[in-house]
């Protein structure tokens, strides 16, 4: 039997107001949700918004992370000065779901076995593989959680997931579930969709420049100090045209100076056409390095991306319609989707946002419910089947009632 | 390869897509070579093992397994539980094949028809029990369901070098389900016809067992006209009883068996039979009363059997007739049982009928029809040309001996009797042939049935025609004689010395007609009406013994007349203010010197206009007395019917006649008016020769 998705928003500046608008249409409904995600900014004061739905949701299962800015849903962008919650509940008796919450530790890499096997197990599928996978972590170490992932799972699993972000980058993220709340962890779903199609794509809205570069020197793991033997701030600066200039000898946050530029590299080919995934180049700092906010390693070859708003903003179509597109899949087939949107292009992108969000529903269909947050990384299933975290990606992931 | 250089993001896009395509069309064609050597896989045996271990191998490109396991369900060996097991029956690697295991949730769930990738086989609780070597063979696992409608198995793949299975082996799986399933089908196709003919053997075992325990010959007619495989042993004596050793067809049986019916009523048999098959049961109602139900024949002992014949058709599912079954029994000895039977009831019969007669009447009965019998025997080979007055003799003779046999009702040979009687009357009216041979037959069976009769009464009945409580006539005779003398004259003792005698030697009319009169009641019965009273007058007169039995004889067809034609029935005496019963009266009359007996009734009296009718143009002259003689005339009645009592007008023609031979008269008198519809009230008179007055 299909599934049934119902995704709701609201600004309200009462947290109370806006938790009810989230909550109330299927609470209120005699069959409640299989699993309810949930998405919050910072706006609001997030631990009592978590403390407000673990008491409304009762026994239904939940998941969910703050958001950059505000939301996104079917009706739009929605924010009022930073301030948006949404919540995407689905109805589907035919599917399990498992959701865990798992605390960072040193082994980022054992913790993402552990999301994983607690979300598998709290499915009840102890063992198997699920059709998907569904993450919020804080931002770092997304790299080294995946590779737990690919370890206990396998790398094909299509994976569709966006670090936790604040409104102003100082680290004020949430992840959640309705065991906890953290702001170090990750929040994860196992999708287990046995009888209806699900699909889902990760793709960057940047085409490559002809400035590239290997990666000569690094101080941490997201520092690159220099490139091809020179400080990787003034080669970035080249190949930018100047657009860190002014970052260039005191450092600082150059978020949105590189918007447009994000560093690529290289993630494989299909018959010759490469694909790249991106990082997002965050602050110059004083030994004119360049802070990212992805994993480097040193001799890798990166390359110049470079992108424009209307790229950016018809990019979140396309991505859609990749998604669509790789099963055939026609818009009356789709219950529902979740978007997963990089903060940093629609901080790029600004008024332009409302247009993205256009291009998304013309892919989906008028009417069609879908739900997205903006993210401080994201992570996703590339075209070669890869997961992988990046930045200033949009991944997408489709519910469909094609019967498999 | 030679790198692409996209600068346009949704070029690249679309490119990788369409590269995608390419992959999921190359997915489809493995897909569609799994199916379609999973199709032949299915069609290369009926046997389980063989269809699975061929379907995995048809799988192979599909899931590039390094072990690949079958797993076939089966209840628990705890009867206490209903938790059912997994057993391994096929496996790729001979480590796994002694794998067994309880089914828990993740089989549970693959038992329910769910395609399952394993990422890991460490957590599941099913996997607990198997080796730590053989787990280090599974780094991913994947299990198809095969789900029938009693069996359920799981066709599991291994890799270990081949990397995880994804969600595409699972939808691979998912697409290959109907494969699956059609494969248990086959599997529990073959295995249900394996049943279907272990049960089949086990019927066809009891079957034969009830055939070869039954007595009757049983064969079955197959389609093509053969005999069938199942047989009796009964059956086989019976081929052999006719001198053969088998038989090939059913014709070859009806030949040995039914020819004694005759060649057209066998192509009768066998063309109903032919008939029959390939048609609908209702062809079968049709058909089968045309064919045999007894039937004779002569076994190689020379000995008439006779067999008993039932037929039973065998219906396909569609209702048509496929086969007949035969049963064939041996009733020989039961037919002669039957007869004997037969014979014993009718011995009883006859004795009954001799009791109720009265042992001296049927004596004296048996006696007056041999006599006529026998002249009958005699004028028959005596004339070298029968003519009109013998035949007419050997008629009114044999008219006799019927109504007597009717009057004490000895059936049989009233029947007898009638029939033959029957035969000379149609030889008289010129409608049969006379054939001498024929009517000294029929007269040899009367005599035999005469002979059975006495037989019966002297031998069972132990009866010679002496009353042997009594003193013989002889004795008793001597002993009167005796007494009546004593102390008489002379002269006086010899007066009633001729006195006894005479009662010794003579009947009153009472003792003469009595058995007559005793016979009434079963004849009214017969025709419906009142027994009448029967009144006798003058009973003082006797009648010389030599007399009184033909007289006697001849009073039989006067009663008979009487109750047949005179008498009428009770609603036509009620019609006439006469009483229901009717009255005969028999009296002596003694005019002129002449003693006369006379017998009449007070019924309608005599159809005057009736005789007159049946007069010759040229006697048109005649006076109603002389009319009324017509009655003792040969053939003549005024009878509209013929029955077994009288109507043939040859009752009176024969009283007449013995009368006459004895010296004395018959004639009819008048003793009424005649009525307006030409009936006249009549005596029967005989005037008695005086010789046989005692």
């Amino acid at each position: 039997m299909p599934s049934n998705i119902k995704c709701y928003a609201s600004t309200h500046c009462e947290l109370t107001t806006a938790v009810d608008e989230i909550t109330k249409p299927f609470l209120d409904s005699d069959h409640p949700p299989s699993l309810v995600l949930f998405s919050v900014t910072v706006a609001y004061d997030v631990p009592k918004f978590y403390n407000l739905i673990k008491q409304k949701m009762g026994d239904i299962p939940f998941q969910g992370g703050t958001t950059c800015g505000g939301v996104l849903t079917q009706e739009g962008f929605i924010s009022a000065d930073g301030r948006a919650m949404a919540s995407f509940a689905i109805l589907d008796e035919d599917s399990d779901f498992g959701v865990s919450l798992v605390e960072k530790t040193a082994d980022s890499r054992a913790d993402g076995i552990n999301s994983v096997q607690q979300a598998i197990d709290d499915a009840g599928r102890t063992g198997e593989l699920p059709s998907a996978i569904w993450l919020i972590p804080s931002p770092g170490e997304e790299e080294e959680i995946l590779e737990g992932i690919k370890e206990e799972i396998g790398g094909d699993i299509p994976l569709i997931g966006g670090s936790s972000a604040d409104n102003t980058i100082e680290g004020n993220w949430y992840q959640f579930s309705h065991d906890n709340i953290t702001q170090n962890g990750i929040a994860m779903v196992a999708i287990f969709r046995d009888d209806h199609l699900l699909t889902a794509s990760f793709h960057s809205g940047y085409d490559v420049s002809k400035h590239k570069g290997v990666i000569t020197s690094q101080s941490s793991e997201r520092i690159i100090e220099q490139i091809d033997g020179k400080p990787a701030a003034e080669v970035y600066n080249e190949w930018t045209q100047g657009a860190i200039k002014n970052e260039l000898e005191n450092g600082g946050h150059i978020l949105s100076a590189s918007n447009l530029f994000p560093i690529g590299r290289l993630v494989g080919n299909i018959s010759g056409v490469e694909y790249y995934r991106l990082s997002h180049p965050e602050t110059v700092t004083e030994s004119k390095g360049l802070s990212l906010f992805t994993n480097i390693e040193e001799g890798q070859e990166i390359i110049c991306m470079q992108g424009t708003v209307e790229n950016l903003t018809a990019r979140a179509g396309n991505v859609v319609r990749a998604c669509l597109e790789r099963d055939n899949i026609k818009t009356e087939e789709i219950e529902g989707a979740l978007i997963i949107f990089c903060a940093g292009c629609m901080m790029t992108v600004g008024d332009q946002i409302d247009e993205a969000c256009k291009n998304i529903k013309s892919a989906l269909g008028e009417g069609t419910p879908f739900w997205g947050m903006f993210t401080f990384g994201e992570q996703g299933s590339l075209a070669g089947g890869e997961n992988c975290h990046g930045n200033l990606m949009i991944a997408c992931c489709v519910f469909t009632n094609r019967e498999i | 390869m030679t790198e692409i250089n996209v600068d346009n993001e949704r070029l690249r896009e679309i490119i990788i897509d369409l590269e995608m395509s390419k992959d999921r069309e190359r997915e489809l064609r493995v897909l569609s070579d799994s199916l379609y050597e999973g199709v032949k896989a299915l069609t290369s045996s009926n046997e389980s093992d063989v269809i699975f271990r061929n379907l995995v191998t048809s799988l192979k490109s599909a899931f590039q397994f390094d072990v690949a396991l079958v797993a076939t369900r089966r209840s628990s060996d705890d009867s206490s539980s209903e938790t059912p097991c997994l057993y391994c029956s096929y496996a790729t690697d001979d480590r796994f094949e002694a794998l067994s295991w309880q089914v828990k949730k993740t089989f549970a769930r693959i038992l329910k028809g769910k395609p399952v990738v394993l990422a890991s086989i460490e957590r599941i609780e099913e996997w607990s029990t198997i080796s730590y070597a053989l787990k280090q063979e599974i780094q991913s696992s994947v299990y198809l369901p095969v789900i029938g409608q009693r069996n359920a198995a799981v066709i599991m793949f291994f890799s270990k070098t081949q990397g995880f299975y994804t969600n595409h082996h699972k939808s691979l799986a998912s697409k290959l389900n109907n494969l699956l399933h059609q494969a248990i089908l086959t599997v529990e196709k073959t295995e249900t016809i394996k049943e279907t003919l272990s049960l089949v053997n086990s019927k066809n075992k009891e079957i034969e067992s009830i055939v070869n325990s039954m007595k009757d010959a049983l064969f079955i007619i197959e389609k093509d006209k053969s005999i069938g495989q199942i047989t009796s042993p009964t059956y086989h004596e019976l081929v052999l009883s006719a001198n053969r050793n088998e038989f090939t067809t059913y014709i070859d049986v009806l030949n040995a068996f039914v020819s004694d019916q005759g060649a057209d009523q066998l192509a009768v048999y066998k063309a109903s039979l032919e008939a029959c098959f390939d048609e609908d049961l209702f062809q079968w109602e049709l058909i089968k009363d045309n064919l045999p139900i007894e039937s004779a024949y002569t076994d190689t002992e020379a000995s008439k059997r006779i067999l008993s014949w039932s037929w039973a058709p065998i219906a396909s599912d569609a209702g048509t007739i496929e086969r007949v079954l035969v049963t064939v029994k041996d009733i020989t000895n039961l037919r002669l049982l039957e007869k004997t039977a037969l014979e014993e009831k009718e011995v009883l019969s006859i004795i009954s009928s001799i009791i109720n007669a009265g042992q001296k009447n049927a004596y004296n009965f048996l006696n007056s029809a041999d006599r006529y019998l026998q002249e009958n025997i005699d004028l028959i080979k005596s004339r070298p040309a029968l003519d009109e007055a013998d035949i007419a003799l050997l008629f009114r003779n044999m008219h006799t001996i019927k109504g007597n046999a009717r009057t004490y009702q000895f059936v049989s040979l009233c029947d007898l009797s009638h029939e033959i009687e029957s035969v000379y009357d149609q030889i008289r009216k010129g409608s049969a042939d006379l054939n001498r041979a024929d009517l000294l037959g029929q007269l040899a069976e009367l005599e035999g049935g005469l002979a059975r009769y006495r037989t019966i009464l002297e031998e069972k009945l132990n009866f010679t025609g002496l009353d042997q409580r009594a003193p013989s006539p002889d004795q008793k005779l001597i002993k009167d004689i005796s007494e009546t003398i004593s102390g008489h004259s002379d002269a006086t003792a010899l007066k009633h010395i001729k006195q006894l005698l005479a009662v010794y030697g003579s009947q009153d009319l009472t003792g003469i007609l009595q058995r007559h009169i005793d016979g009434l009641e079963e004849i009214a019965e017969k025709v419906g009406k009142p027994t009448p009273k029967v009144q006798i007058v003058c009973q003082s007169t006797r009648f010389k013994n030599s007399f009184a039995n033909v007289l006697g004889d001849a009073m039989s067809h006067c009663f008979r007349n009487s109750m047949d034609h005179g008498l009428e029935s009770s609603d036509e005496r009620l019609d006439s203010d006469k009483p229901l019963q009717g009255l005969i009266t028999v009296e002596i009359l003694k005019e002129s010197g002449k003693v006369y007996l006379s017998f009449s009734d007070d019924g309608r009296g005599l159809n005057i206009n009736a005789l007159r009718a049946k007069l010759d143009p040229t006697d048109a002259h005649w006076n109603d007395h002389q009319v009324a003689q017509l009655i003792f005339n040969s053939g003549v009645s005024t009878s509209q019917t013929i029955t077994d009592i009288s109507g043939r007008g040859v009752g009176m023609d024969a009283v007449k006649s013995y009368m006459e031979k004895l010296g004395g008269q018959m004639f009819i008198k008048f003793t009424g008016k005649q009525s307006d519809d030409g009936f006249q009230p009549f005596a029967t008179m005989i005037q008695i020769p005086p010789k046989y007055l005692a």
